[in-house]
């Protein structure tokens, strides 16, 4: 029997049961430690470089100075960028949650034909990137030969182009029908939460369906849907990609577009001390909301429904007109996500654009694949890319197991510390994440380098990594760890063979959920861009700005066939084991 | 066996076990019984090794196990312990033989080398030797519950701890489950240390049952002591219905004076002539006869049936007697009427004062 001695910190009043296991005690504070440097030492970086002046480089000693916030607020077209970001941001977030609702509505509490596979296919949609979508719908709207712009000039017999990609609306728009899945995600997950007894309760008392709809559910879920629709804006005024591709041709740019312009302008120098001021603007405004998330998120504990037990809703029956109508939503907006696909798919056939039409078919040919493939370059990118989305995913999803472990089993001061600093960088948005890396890494070996994009998303995505887990241990009985302990187990093999196995499903989720997220993900690359680090999210944007558009098409391709084919089958599996809840 | 010395369990400035101290001795089925917060539970994980006490000391067999004096801490993993849990804590994962298994296989003890044998004679034991490749999760909960026990004991632990394992069964199986589990551990002669809130589990399984309150032992004993002669209002109330009727105590000390009379019975000890008590009278033991006009021999008085309810196997009433609600059982087969005058005598062998409430130190 081995005899270990306690360290002094057990004689404290908190739940430390068995703190002696020095293996746990070392992963502990290592784990600290790498929190502290990936996620606070970055922001602290930022904060000191948005007080450098213009032109100086972080760490070269140049005096400090309150330029950059003096020139940001004073500027003219301040107010104006706030204003676009937070409209921007509200406006798609308010599509995304309107259909969110309603998508979500339909496949929990309706008997909607095929609502197993509307619930993959929302899954799935991380598969998509940003980048494909945004690119895709310019190519659908491009006011010269856009598809939409000339079918619609051919039926009614305008002089002029309808629409156009460039423009607030159009931005807005396509980034809110991008956030639907996620609000349909978290809304079903909702829904699929809230005990059904609450709404037998007033049907029994007589209610029709559509009282319980009004008077029962929907305000249950108010509180639910507020902190889910904060969410969302806070993750739209952190959003870069679209705003990027479409703003900047609209001349519309928002504040994670202006960082990018300040610490890598079209002409000039880049002045990161401007970029900096930035992103600390940004990231209070993320900041200010996450605050509000957690008042609503405090303040809904209260309508908590979650019983527990086994939910089986009685399922609305769909009748007639009502069908009729649910179907053509459903499939509409399926419609128009697969649109900008389609026309990629399209364009990536041919060499120069061409309409789609019968005719034109006899010329598609795979040449634009078979180019894109036999450049020497494109080797480098894919091995960078897999290199990127295997390490960054897999190294995210075994910290953020042992950081919720920490955080979930055993709290105590420095549990809640994990907690805290993991979670952070939902308030840190990406592209401030980024720039304080750039700067944290200038003078480094790693600087340019693809492990500095690792580094990035390991950060980033650490803070959805901890919250899937934290919500995959609660439900889990701490007793199942508490038997293995004591029937002799140590602290590793108590998590190797009992925790991590149960489980398993969710850590398979967590992982695939990142790995498509670093594989689509623009900010990170595109900021932290050398000519040995392009990855696919970026060798597609550099070949559409070149331009090369069947290249980009197939390469976009490419892309979202890779992913799907490494999304769709584990969220089959997942839906199987009825695991998608939240 | 176990030798648990001033252990104190505090969070911030609430303390959940006060300083308790007490010993197990070989072999016996030793009971922790108490509602809930009472602090039973956290002394079954502080002798798990699952919780770190604040300060004392713990000893099984001879061994330190948890001193704060030589601030000494063996994990829980090298304790050589079995447990069941409330919740049974299977591993949905496993089949029946891998849960069973996991303590020789993955445990910190030497490697074991007949590992099939001692699985399958643990299964034996619990008559499950038939389900040993069904998958944990197609259990039902007495099976789950017995899988937990054969989990427990593969090992020969020297030590049994089971944490209210009969409160998620239905009341039946908890009927059986009760001898069961106290004729195994019996057979193998292990040491039980059993943590319930439900009376009836701990007189009808243990040989030691240790009543807390509030972080504090209020009695120990056998089951028959513990509830023959409460020491207190509490465990006479907490270990059965009992009447409990406000006096004092005689200046001979061998009667308790009432609203009602004089009533000869036994003293716990400690008690001083005046000081206040509380009679403890169980309703079983009142004798009650439709009055009649003799003369009453010694602990009878004449009460008045106030109101009736009809259990089944007997009838509960409740009698007033010189202000006093007396509550007593009646015979379901001769039924008296309420507002009838009843003789009401009380065994002074069955009668027990003990320290009023109020002068009794509160948990």
């Amino acid at each position: 029997m081995s005899i270990s001695r306690t360290s002094s910190a057990t004689t404290e009043a908190v739940w430390e049961p068995d703190t002696s296991s020095t293996a746990r005690l070392v992963v502990r504070n290592g784990l600290l430690i790498l929190l502290v440097v990936l996620i606070a030492l970055p922001l602290l970086v930022l904060i000191y470089t948005s007080f450098l002046p213009p032109g100086a480089v972080p760490l070269s000693g140049s005096e400090l100075t309150l330029d950059n916030y003096r020139s940001i607020l004073t500027g003219s077209g301040t107010v104006a960028l706030f204003v676009r970001t937070i409209i921007f941001a509200v406006g798609s977030s308010a599509i995304g949650i309107v259909l969110g609702i309603s998508f979500a509505y339909l496949t929990e509490r309706t008997d909607l034909p095929g609502r197993t596979a509307v619930r993959i296919l929302m899954f799935s949609w991380m598969a998509v990137p940003a980048l494909v979508f945004g690119y895709g719908w310019i190519l659908l709207l491009n006011p010269g030969n856009g598809i939409i712009n000339v079918m619609v000039k051919a039926i009614f017999n305008l002089e002029q182009a309808p629409f156009t990609p460039y423009s607030m609306q159009a931005l807005t728009v396509i980034a809110g029908l991008g956030a639907v899945p996620t609000a349909y995600i978290m809304v079903s997950g909702l829904l699929r939460n809230m005990d059904p007894s609450l709404e037998d309760a007033a049907f029994v008392s007589g209610a029709s369906r559509f009282v319980i709809l009004r008077k029962i559910t929907a305000p249950l879920l108010t509180p639910g849907t507020l902190s889910i629709s904060i969410y969302l804006i806070m993750t739209m005024v952190q959003h870069f990609d679209l705003p990027m591709i479409i703003g900047l041709t609209a001349q519309t740019p928002v504040l994670s577009t202006s960082i990018y312009m300040a610490a890598a302008p079209d002409f000039g120098l880049p002045n990161y001390g401007l970029a900096a001021a930035f992103g600390v603007f940004l990231a209070i405004l993320a900041g200010a909301l996450m605050f509000m998330y957690f008042r609503v998120v405090h303040a809904s504990e209260r309508y908590r429904t979650v019983t527990g037990k086994s939910f089986r809703p009685k399922l609305l029956h769909l009748r007639g007109l009502q069908k009729v109508f649910a179907i053509l939503l459903v499939g509409g907006y399926f419609a128009l996500m697969l649109m900008p696909l389609l026309t990629l798919a399209w364009a990536s056939l041919f060499p120069y654009y061409r309409l789609p039409s019968f005719a034109a078919l006899a010329d598609a040919s795979f040449a634009a694949y078979f180019r894109v493939f036999s450049e020497p370059q494109t080797f480098r990118v894919i091995v960078n890319t897999v290199l990127l989305f295997l390490t960054s995913s897999t190294l995210a999803v075994v910290l953020s197991c042992l950081v919720s472990w920490f955080a979930v089993r055993l709290g105590g001061k420095s549990g809640r510390a994990m907690d805290l600093l993991s979670f952070a960088p939902t308030a840190i948005p990406p592209i401030v994440m980024a720039i304080a890396l750039l700067m944290m890494f200038l003078r480094t070996p790693l600087n340019g380098t693809i492990w500095v994009i690792v580094i990035g998303h390991i950060a980033m995505y650490l803070s959805f990594g901890t919250r899937a887990m934290n919500g995959a241990l609660i439900q889990i009985h701490r007793e199942l760890e508490d038997a293995a302990t004591v029937s002799g187990a140590s602290w590793g093999t108590s998590l190797r063979k009992v925790l991590f196995p149960i489980i398993w499903p969710h850590i398979l989720n967590t992982w695939l959920w990142i790995v498509a997220h670093s594989a689509r993900d623009l900010t990170f690359p595109l900021f932290l861009l050398t000519s040995s680090n392009v990855v696919v999210a970026t060798a597609i944007y550099q070949r559409w700005n070149y331009p090369d558009l069947p290249g980009t098409a197939a390469l976009c391709m490419m892309l979202v066939l890779a992913l799907s084919a490494l999304v769709i089958p584990i969220q089959i599996y997942l839906e199987h084991k009825n695991l998608n809840k939240a | 066996m176990l030798k648990v010395d001033s252990l104190l369990k505090s969070f911030g400035d609430h303390t959940v076990i006060d300083h308790v101290s007490f010993e197990v001795e070989a072999g016996d089925f030793f009971t922790m019984l108490g509602p809930s917060g009472c602090g039973k539970t956290t002394i079954l994980q502080c002798i798990a090794g699952l919780q770190t006490p604040t300060a004392g000391s713990i000893e099984m067999a001879g061994k330190v196990v948890y001193s704060s004096a030589q601030k000494l801490f063996v994990p829980a993993s090298h304790r050589n312990l079995g447990m069941v849990f409330q919740s049974y804590a299977i591993w949905p994962h496993m089949t029946v033989f891998e849960n069973v298994a996991f303590p020789l296989v993955h445990g910190a003890r030497q490697r074991v080398q007949d590992v099939d044998k001692r699985v399958m004679h643990a299964l034996e034991m619990v008559k499950l030797q038939d389900y040993a490749q069904r998958p944990a999760p197609f259990l039902s909960g007495g099976q789950q519950q017995r899988v937990a026990l054969a989990r427990a004991l593969v090992h020969q632990p020297e030590l049994l701890l089971l944490d209210e394992p009969l409160s998620n069964l239905d009341a039946k199986l908890r009927d059986v489950m009760r001898i069961e589990i106290r004729n195994l551990v019996k057979s193998m002669g292990i040491t039980t240390i059993f943590v319930t809130h439900d009376q009836l589990e701990a007189l009808s399984m243990s040989d030691t049952v240790m009543l807390l309150r509030g972080g504090h032992i209020v009695q120990k004993g056998s089951p028959q002591e513990v509830f023959l002669r409460p020491n207190t209002e509490f465990t006479a109330d907490f270990m059965g219905r009992s009447n409990l009727i406000p006096g004092k105590l005689s200046a001979s000390g061998s009667h308790v004076t009432t609203s009602f009379g004089e009533v000869a019975c036994n003293v716990a000890s400690g008690l001083t002539p005046g000081a206040d008590v509380a009679l403890v009278v169980r309703p079983n033991v009142v004798r009650t006869v439709a009055a009649r006009n003799a003369t009453r021999g010694q602990n009878t008085f004449v009460g008045r049936i106030e109101s009736q309810t009809f259990l089944g196997d007997l009838i509960e009433a409740d009698v007033i007697l010189g202000g006093q609600v007396m509550r007593v059982a009646l015979d379901p087969y001769a039924p008296l009427a309420n507002g009838q005058e009843v003789e009401v005598q009380l065994p002074a062998e069955c009668c027990i004062a003990v320290p009023a409430e109020s002068a009794s130190r509160r948990g």
